[in-house]
Formats: C-alpha cells, structure tokens, sequence
C-alpha cells in the first residue's frame, strides 16, 4: 500500500504528498491531452486546488483525489482547446514507416478526443484502469466506490470509446 | 468484439497502448513537482482564486455555464464534487446532467397524510427560486437567494411583503428537487425498471434513508428519469411514518425554459407593507456541544444515547445517538463506538433514522435498522457489509448467538390513523444468505426481540406485557409471560423482565426473574424510589450472569444480586430517564440518559 495514499488515516505533510504524486498528477494530465506544456498547465491547477484540500482537512486517499482531480481537469482543458501537437511533427520521426505512425499517432488522438466525451466518473475510472495500471479494487478503494461500480463504468467507458473510435474512423475513411 | 459491445474493442486497446508508449518528459515532472512543493510558500498563488483567473484558469464547463450547481454557497459546490467520489454510477451521471443545465421550471404538490397542503410552480435559475403557490386560499410568490440565504414572499392581493433569512430558509428550501436530488447521490437505490411518463420511456429508481425537510432519515425517493435526456421527469419524496406521513411529489418538469430576469428580482413593489404572511419555523438551532470528561464519568455529551452494546472481546461500546426530544434540532442520527478505557472514538457512522440496532461479536457485525431497511455492517469499523428491505416499518433487532439469524420486530399501524392500536410482528432473516426465513404475524406490538444463548428460542417481549418465546426454528409458540422488556440471562438458563405486577409506589418498579427451565417467576427485585412514576425501559445482565441492572425512565439506575435478589451498587439518580444501560468491562457500567450524556459508572463491587 503506498503510504502516501492517505488511506493509512494519518495526515501527511504537503512535501510527502507533492513529491509522491507530481509524476502522476502530470502523467495522467499527459496521456489525456497529449501535449507537455499543457499537462505541466494542468498539473499545477491541480495541485492548487489540492492544496486548498489538504488546508481544509485530511483526505481519505490521495490518490484518488489527485487522479480525479487531473482527469477532470485536463478533459475541461481539452474541451476547450484542441491539443497542439501536429500530425504532421510525427510524419518527420520515421520515414520508414510512415503510414504505420500516422495510423498510431491517429488513434491516440482520436482515443484523447474520445475520452473527453465519457461522463467523469467513467473517465476517471478509465484513466485509473488502463493509463494507470490500476488494478479495479485499488480503483474502488482510491474513488471510495464499490468494486461493481468501477466494473460497470469501465464497461461503459469502453463501450462509448469503442463506438466512438468506430465512428470516427469510419468517417475519416469517407 | 463481444457480444455486448459490437464496436471493435482491438482498436481501443491499439489506442492506448500507443497512448502508454509515447515517452514522458523527465525535465517537465521535475518542474510539476517543484512548483507544487513551492506552493505553500507563494501566498499570492494560493489566494488568487484559479476559478475565476480567465488569464490561466477556467472553471469547470458545468460552472461556467452558470448551471444549477452554481445556484449553491461554494462550499456546498465543494462538498457536493468531492461527495462525488462515493456515488454509485446511475445516480451520479444523472446529476451530474442535471447540473448542467442552467434553469428548470416545475409543479410541486405537499402532502400531509395525503391531504394537499400546498402546491405550486417553481422555477429555479442561476442561484434564484422563484416559487408561486396557493396557500391558505391567497396566491404567494417566493424570491430565494439561494447563494445570500435570504428571501421574500409577495402577497400580490392583500399587498403585503415578507422578508426572511438564515434558518427561516430551510422549509421553503425544502421544496427544491434539485437539492433533495443532490442529498440523494451518495445514498443506496434501487433500480426498478421502466415505465411511461408522458409517451416518455422513463427508468425508475427507489432511494432511501433520505429526510424530508431535514427530519427524520426515513423518507424514501422514488425518481423517474427520461432514458433520453437523463434528466428526471418525476421525483417522489415519501415519509411514510403513520404519525407524520408527507409527500412531496415533483413533476412538470421543463428544463432550460426561457426566464424573465425581472421575475426573480428581489425588490418590494411599491406599496407593500411589511407583514407576517407566513410563519416560517426554525426548523434548525444550535446543536449541543460535544465533550467528553472520563473523570467525570462522561465518555460522551451532546447527543442522547438511546441504545447501548458492549463488545467485551473488543472492550468496545457502541451507542446510537438522537436529539433530545425537546430539541429543535433535526439531525440524523449516529452510531458510533468507542474504547470502554481510553475513551477514544473508533468509529461513526450516519444511520438516518435508525430506531435500534445490534450486535454479534462473534462474527464482527452490527445491524441497524432505519425505517424498512436493515443494514449489516462490521462491527469494528462501521462500514457497511450488505443492506435489504422488508416489507414492514422495523422497531427492534437482534442477532442470534454465531450472527447466522437475525429477527427484528416491526409494527403495523392502523389506518387510517389512530383508528385502532398498532400491533406487528417478527421476521427472522437468515443473515448468511440474506433470505428470509419466517415472518411471525399479528401479534401485538412488538418492543424487543432477543434469542436464548445456545438454544433456539427467540423472546418477544411487546408494551401491553405480552412476553412470548417462539422456536425460532419453526416459529411456533412456545409459552407465553406476562411482562416486558424481557432480556435472557448469558447461560440462558433465566430471564428477567419488567413484572406486570406494579408496586403500590407508582415511582418503584419491578422486576422479576424468571426460570426458564420452569417458566415461573423465582424472585422480584424492586428498584429504588425515584422522583417520578417509574417506567423501567432497559434490563441488563453483567457477563458473568451474577449481577442485573435496571434502568428506569424516572432517572434511577438499580443493581441487585441476581442469586440473592439483594440490592447491590446505589446510584444517584440522572437527572433525565435512562434508555439503556450495559455493563462493561473493568467493573463499569454504561448508561445513556435522555440529558445527552453516554456516562461510565464505576460499580463499588
């Protein structure tokens, strides 16, 4: 269990928290908007609004709220601004196999624009299942739900990310 | 592709995994966490507001669309997204659509034992309630502030105005689904299928252990939502406690709909005279302090303690918490559980408004009952295992001796009110499988159920002092005492109970004890003289079955010796009535008095 979860029930002092979760709170930001001056945005709006928490009182686990916190935060950025990187920036890294690239890189962005139309509860679960590796009881415990809620938001979060990659491609074949 | 989905899920997958691979940038994670650590230190950074700092920060979209969420304080806005984190899936995206929507516009009808007491429109926009109704024959318009906490009501015929603010706010805030939507998120529900609203498909959901009004934690919702836009359709709030049944049904609803923003303009028209059109209650004051003095013998003040259970293998007790009764305060009610040494709370838990609750050691379960639900929970942490509904209004519970059975009196009232005494019955739940086994029927109305130690005899104990002892296997009735409160002694081998017999002193009470073996009565105690009738509510064995303690609702607290009936331990008495009463290690015990005090008596023997 990573003490600095919170979940231990004591109150951990902002170094402790600020220095376990950095790398986190900027990689969930990252993998979602795709863009590193974003994310380094992103992350600091994060952990102000994390710092006002923690002055107000202990928190069950921060993991859970920084990741809640990054998701949401980095899909309003989203919302509002498309992510600057260029597929064009991507054709240049490798020539032998361009089509391959693009094709990936695609998908990536499609997957990020995808993410942004889930409901936050289905973001955050999906953000924490498969961009942090994290097993669904240790989701449960982080987002202080059940285990059978993370199974169903997972279930629909896949669902519209599916339909909504499918379409996208398919529309971008025409 | 499953089944379920139909979509290509490989491409998903290809999608993160390229998402995963692309490489982090090492300088920039060093940069996020040295700015976070440096936070502390730049007050200006902190003290600006990031939600209203367009330069760099945007509020979330819900917010900035002014929305129905920012017609609450910002701390409720606050409370409300974190409480976010614990919702159940269904619920919380139906919130989070309503909050989303910047104004609605619906009917409301109040109900008190189902007669319409009040009905009206209301309209609710960025922060503003505009509600128009009838009442008392006059149509009345509300301006609420929902953001300052202060309102108007116009009687447009008679030409008078009202103001009002604070806790006067509470009552006319009440009729407000959003907020009873809100309050609801982070509760249990059920889902009850489809229906038809309107030519509309609708899901239905059931929620409970809500407040109407914020009294009482029995209330139920039922709320039927557009399978289209998510939005509710119909909401249905139910009190059904037969001494106080109100309904308050919302529908019509019209979400978006166009608003003259002179229509919720705070101003009083000219002309208007300053009246009391409407008595608005307080329904909320000061709660009491809490404190705890063990010197004093004061473990817990501030909340009456209207139940009590030991776990000596823990050295825990555990309390249910109530206002008083003279209390204008509405809170739900509480359990909580502390250390019988060191005093320290372990645990607590908001349990709506739980009338009784039990415990099995044993197997590291509590359960409590709140309105028609029974809810299993652990007993060291409070956290619950597993929750279901019967089909009754629940009194009393108790856990058989291994926690595998589980009864609980309940209780019928007559209809239509008062027409006839209430009386009720006992069910036994199998708590490993969670079914129901037996449901006993039509017997007076029953006050406390217990089961004999390491036998199968469940004790019904009822006020008229109909004492009955059932098989629980079979649910047969074995023989029937006259008395009540029964409670059985820990080898099972006696029990004792509040004796039909009164004394000639109306402020003495009595107790008899009876042998169970052969069901007679082997001795009466009698307690001492208190300054009131004496109505003895709680009967208690110590572990060892040696000594029994009474506690009486005129404040006194008696202990005898139960094999030579004589009286041990005096007691000054309380100065309210005792609701119950424990022994507890180290030669203590526990009472809980209606002057909202959990004390800890030191016994002399």
């Amino acid at each position: 269990m990573d003490p600095a979860s919170g979940d231990e029930n004591g109150t951990l002092d902002w170094e402790t928290i600020a220095r376990t979760h950095g790398a986190r709170v900027f990689r969930v930001a990252y993998r979602i908007l795709g863009s590193t001056q974003d994310a380094e945005d992103v992350s600091q709006d994060v952990f102000l609004e994390a710092f006002r928490v923690y002055q107000s009182g202990s928190v069950q686990s921060w993991v859970g709220l920084l990741v809640r916190l990054a998701t949401l935060r980095a899909l309003d950025h989203h919302r509002r601004k498309r992510p600057s990187v260029s597929l064009s920036e991507r054709d240049c890294q490798s020539a032998h196999d361009p089509a391959g690239r693009i094709v990936k890189a695609e998908l990536a962005e499609g997957l990020r624009r995808a993410v942004s139309t889930l409901a936050d509860q289905q973001a955050t679960v999906f953000v924490m299942a498969f961009y942090e590796q994290m097993s669904r009881d240790a989701i449960a415990k982080a987002l202080d739900i059940s285990p059978e809620a993370v199974s169903t938001s997972l279930y629909k979060a896949r669902q519209r990310l599916s339909k909504v990659l499918h379409i996208s491609r398919e529309e971008s074949h025409r | 592709m499953s089944a379920e989905n139909p979509f290509d899920e490989s491409e998903l997958d290809d999608a993160v995994a390229e998402i995963l691979v692309d490489p982090l940038d090492q300088a920039a994670m060093e940069r996020v966490c040295n700015r976070a650590l440096n936070i502390p230190k730049d007050k200006a950074l902190v003290e600006r507001n990031p939600m209203t700092s367009a330069s760099r920060i945007q509020p979330p979209r819900w917010l900035r669309i002014g929305g129905l969420a920012s017609s609450f304080a910002a701390s409720v806005l606050f409370v409300i997204w974190l409480s976010s984190l614990v919702t159940s899936n269904a619920l919380a995206e139906i919130v989070e659509h309503v909050m989303q929507i910047r104004s609605v516009k619906f009917a409301y009808r109040l109900q008190y034992f189902d007669e319409t007491r009040q009905s009206g429109t209301t309209m609710i926009r960025d922060g503003m309630m505009r509600i128009e109704n009838q009442f008392s024959g006059h149509t009345l318009v509300s301006l609420v502030d929902l953001k300052r906490r202060e309102g108007l009501m116009l009687d447009d015929e008679r030409k008078l105005v009202q103001e009002f603010s604070g806790q006067q706010l509470t009552g006319l805030n009440s009729i407000n689904p959003i907020r009873e939507l809100i309050a609801a998120k982070d509760k249990s529900f059920k889902s009850l299928g489809s229906d038809s609203i309107d030519g509309k498909t609708v899901d239905v959901f059931k929620i409970r252990g809500l407040s109407i009004m914020g009294i009482g934690g029995e209330a139920e919702m039922t709320l039927w939502v557009d399978t289209t836009t998510q939005l509710p359709v119909k909401i249905d709030m139910l009190d059904a406690d037969p001494k106080s049944k109100t309904q308050i049904t919302f529908d019509q609803f019209h979400w978006n709909p166009v608003a003259d923003a002179d229509s919720f303009a705070m101003k009083i028209p000219n002309g208007y005279q300053d009246a009391e059109i409407f008595t608005v209650p307080e329904l909320e004051s000061e709660a009491s302090p809490e404190s705890q003095d063990l010197k004093q013998g004061v473990l817990f003040a501030g909340r009456v303690p209207s139940q009590v259970e030991v776990d000596y293998k823990r050295g825990t007790v555990t309390a249910l918490l109530r206002e008083q009764e003279s209390s204008s305060v509405r809170r739900v009610n509480e359990l909580r559980q502390w250390d019988c040494g060191s005093g320290e709370l372990l645990w607590s838990a908001e349990v709506g408004g739980a009338g009784d609750f039990a415990v099995c050691p044993a197997k590291n379960l509590l359960a409590v009952v709140l309105g028609k639900e029974i809810q299993l929970r652990k007993l060291s942490t409070g956290e619950i295992v597993r929750s279901w509904a019967s089909n009754h209004l629940l009194g009393c519970v108790a856990f058989d001796d291994g926690g595998s059975r589980l009864a609980h009196g309940y209780i019928e009232w007559a209809r239509p009110a008062n027409s006839a005494p209430p009386t009720g019955g006992v069910e036994i739940w199998n708590v490993d499988t969670g079914r129901l086994e037996h449901d006993i029927e039509h017997l007076d109305r029953v006050d406390s159920v217990e089961f004999a130690p390491s036998s199968h005899s469940l004790l019904v104990s009822s006020t008229n002092f109909k004492c009955r002892l059932y098989n629980s296997e079979t649910a047969e009735l074995e023989y029937s005492l006259l008395g009540r409160n029964a409670t059985f002694s820990p080898d099972g081998k006696h029990l004792a109970m509040v004796s039909a017999k009164t004394s000639p002193n109306k402020s003495i009470g009595r107790v008899d004890l009876v042998s169970v073996d052969a069901m007679q009565v082997v001795r009466s105690f009698v307690t001492g003289k208190g300054d009131d009738d004496s109505y003895l509510l709680s009967l208690a064995f110590s572990a060892d079955g040696s000594s029994l303690v009474a506690g009486d609702w005129n404040g006194t607290l008696s202990q005898w010796e139960v094999a030579s009936g004589e009286s041990t331990s005096v007691f000054e008495p309380l100065p309210a009535g005792v609701h119950c009463v424990r022994f507890a290690p180290s030669n203590q015990l526990i009472s809980g008095c209606e002057d909202a005090i959990l004390r800890v008596h030191v016994l002399t023997q």
